[in-house]
């Protein structure tokens, strides 16, 4: 039984680890590069800033006991959950439309984001069906054939790379490094209460996860700032930065390993957001049956991620607020109500 | 049991869903090997398009003609003349597969060619490694002489000449994408490849000193690409002969080999190493000393070493004094000078390209003879 749950902690902390690698770079990378060539700093600020979020939880008392069940057992732990459900879900529908842009960037004809989203969302929902397990297995595979392609895309890009387009040092200056590195804060804190929530609160774990997860994006965005150079009068928009990702492939063969790892990483990170905000509304409602949770929370994200309330713009006012409400959400998830034995 | 069937319908419903809407055929696209922009007499925008017409079956007078088809079109804008290109070319007009953007030197020279160059990349979904050519005279008229030579397809054709083209040394590597970047950014400017349908000019004396379209010669290749087009942000100013531009190599990158005319002899000349660069920004000017190894390949002991050195020195000093006048930095001193300031805004605050235009640049040389 403790191997087992000691299996679930690693899959689990992969699962997570992955998904936050692969969001913040897509935030800072494609949705948000005010900080320009600075962006992999604003990246490891956001790590730093993410760790406190993780303390109350951490530091809690009877941390021993899963955080599954820990965090639902009062009322703060459940509007910890809720609070922690609502960010899971709206940034599922965030990253699904941004992963469908992704797609659409390389289909032959112009499609629908429904028509690009649906499939990814019919794989997320699968995938909570199956459970916890196929997921983190997922995310093994990735994990390293990430590593692996990754390393393959830097070497074939090597000569494309020039070390002066990451100067000067502080790119655009401290206000948008920071600007950015609260998003990324955001981001990566509630992704780490989803890994709590999903698989308990073993503190070795979580907190092995976070420099990782950090030192491995910061790597990615830093590799991505020596293929573009800052353009302070260049839009923002997303689909101009997902151009400028395939750029950063100007080795044809490279761009194509971008797109696979974006692409499949894409589905398991709205898979494991899919599956947090379904755990979170199970422990807000424990009477529901948890497939009743994961068909409503799919029904949602759905609906979100099909409507106009999901593109670029409200992704970055929402992750903007990502930051307080994960602080929040960990604060309430620490909370030992009056009488209740630890 | 429920659930499996659940997991089956999804799946199905996945692979489904994925042809919500008409998928794209290849047979639908027409994938443009190479597009030419000019500006017409008239003021109006041509753009030509050449695509391939595989599978077409040829009548037996159309024996000789070319396996790529030309359509232009015009309008008063870029977006117009797009608009009606698109609307006579009867597939989808493709430009993810593109090898060339070939555009006239009276476009490039106009402050109309950073907007055009931005819609193209902001709105064609166009293959930003395609090379950016700069052509004297009628680009659409040097995109229709284009044909595949020594093999079939015209895709490899262009691919393989630029690339021999830039190993000599004679015209610059520009992508469509990197002289985007450097046009938007703030550390240098973009310097693409010159050409010219041959004989368009007159033929100069010195091989080395000419520029497309002048070069000595016969030939059933009459595209020619040869020297460079000097770019200040996104506006053409200057040009480059085939010999300045080997020059500027040997600063840019240490790969080429080039044959170069010096001492009087033709010598096999690459810089060995990296490039060592001092820029001191204390002062009003900048001041760059710029030194490195030149590797000469069997080179003849008559030769005079002393005289070798001197010519690529005087070379390099004038290259530079002609960019100084211009103001503009093809050599990328922009982008090492900018580590020396700690935000984006300090850089831009310094104003480079006013002060480089102003900068003591000495270049500090030593040869060492190379043999096999």
């Amino acid at each position: 039984m403790k191997t087992e749950l000691s299996g679930q902690m690693r899959g689990v902390s992969l699962l997570g680890g992955s998904a936050i690698v692969l969001r913040v770079f897509s935030l800072v990378a494609i949705d948000a590069p005010e900080a320009w060539s600075a962006s992999w700093l604003s990246v490891l600020l956001g790590g730093l800033l993410a760790a406190p979020a993780l303390l109350p939880v951490l530091c809690g008392r009877g941390r021993a006991v899963p955080g599954a069940r820990r965090m639902p057992a009062a009322w703060p732990g459940r509007a910890a959950c809720a609070l922690l459900g609502v960010m899971s879900l709206c940034d599922a529908a965030f990253s699904a439309r941004l992963f469908a842009a992704l797609v659409g960037y390389v289909a032959l004809t112009d499609h629908s984001v429904t028509a690009l989203a649906a499939p990814l969302l019919a794989c997320a929902l699968l995938a909570c069906l199956m459970g916890v397990g196929a997921l983190n297995a997922s995310a093994v595979i990735w994990r390293r054939a990430a590593l692996a392609l990754a390393v393959l895309t830097a070497l074939l890009q090597l000569r494309e790379m020039e070390p002066g387009w990451i100067m000067p040092i502080l790119g655009p200056g401290w206000p948008q490094i920071a600007r950015g590195a609260l998003r990324a804060a955001g981001l990566t804190a509630h992704m780490l209460l989803g890994m709590y929530l999903l698989a308990g609160d073993e503190p070795g774990r979580l907190a092995a996860t976070l420099p990782k997860a950090i030192a491995l994006c910061a790597g990615a965005v830093l590799l991505f700032g020596l293929l573009i150079p800052a353009m302070p009068d260049a839009p923002a928009s997303r689909l101009f930065r997902i151009e400028l990702l395939a750029d950063s492939g100007r080795n044809g063969f490279a761009t194509e390993l971008i797109y696979v790892l974006m692409i499949f990483g894409g589905t398991l990170l709205v898979s494991f957001e899919l599956m947090t905000a379904a755990a979170a509304l199970h422990a807000v409602a424990p009477r529901l049956p948890a497939a009743a949770c994961v068909a409503m929370c799919a029904a949602a994200l759905a609906a979100l991620a099909f409507s106009g309330q999901s593109g670029q713009a409200q992704a970055l006012r929402a992750t903007a607020l990502f930051y307080p409400m994960s602080l929040a959400a960990a604060a309430l998830a620490s909370v030992q109500p009056k009488g209740e034995a630890a | 049991m429920m659930r499996r069937m659940l997991a089956a319908a999804l799946m199905l419903g996945a692979a489904l869903l994925s042809a919500c809407s008409a998928a794209g055929q290849v047979e639908g696209q027409a994938f443009v090997v190479s597009l030419a922009i000019d500006r017409a007499a008239d003021g109006r925008t041509v753009v030509s398009a050449q695509f391939p017409s595989y599978g077409a079956q040829k009548t037996q007078s159309e024996k000789g003609k070319s396996d790529y088809l030309v359509s232009s079109g015009t309008g008063d804008t870029f977006e117009e003349a797009l608009y009606t290109l698109g609307a006579v070319v009867p597939r989808a007009l493709n430009l993810t597969q593109i090898k060339s953007l070939l555009v006239s030197e009276a476009l490039a020279s106009s402050p109309a060619f950073a907007d055009i160059l931005r819609t193209i990349k902001l709105a064609c979904r166009i293959n930003g490694d395609a090379v950016l050519v700069v052509v004297r005279g009628e680009a659409g008229a040097f995109l229709a002489a284009q044909k595949p030579l020594i093999g079939l397809r015209l895709s490899d054709t262009l691919v393989t000449e630029t690339d021999r083209y830039e190993r000599l040394g004679t015209i610059p590597r520009c992508t469509l994408s990197g002289a985007f970047y450097a046009i938007h950014s703030f550390y240098g400017d973009p310097v693409a490849p010159l050409a010219a349908l041959a004989g368009s000019g007159a033929a100069a004396e010195e091989p080395q000193d000419a520029a497309a379209g002048s070069l000595p010669r016969t030939g059933e290749n009459r595209d020619e690409y040869f020297g460079a087009a000097l770019f200040r942000g996104g506006e053409m100013v200057g040009r480059l002969t085939g010999g300045e531009m080997q020059l500027l190599w040997l600063i840019l990158s240490g790969r080429a080999r080039m044959t170069m005319e010096l001492a009087g002899a033709m010598l096999e000349v690459g810089r060995i190493g990296g490039l060592q660069v001092r820029i001191d920004l204390s002062g009003e000017a900048p001041r760059i000393d710029v030194t490195f190894e030149v590797g000469v390949e069997n080179m003849h002991e008559n030769v005079d070493e002393e005289g070798v050195l001197r010519e690529m020195t005087d070379g390099l000093g004038r290259l530079t004094s002609l960019c100084q006048s211009l103001a503009v930095d093809p050599f990328g001193y922009g982008r090492r000078a900018a580590a020396q300031f700690p935000t984006v805004g300090d850089w831009l605050e310094y104003d480079w390209r006013a002060r480089f235009a102003r900068a003591a640049v000495n270049y500090h040389l030593t040869l060492r003879r190379i043999n096999v």
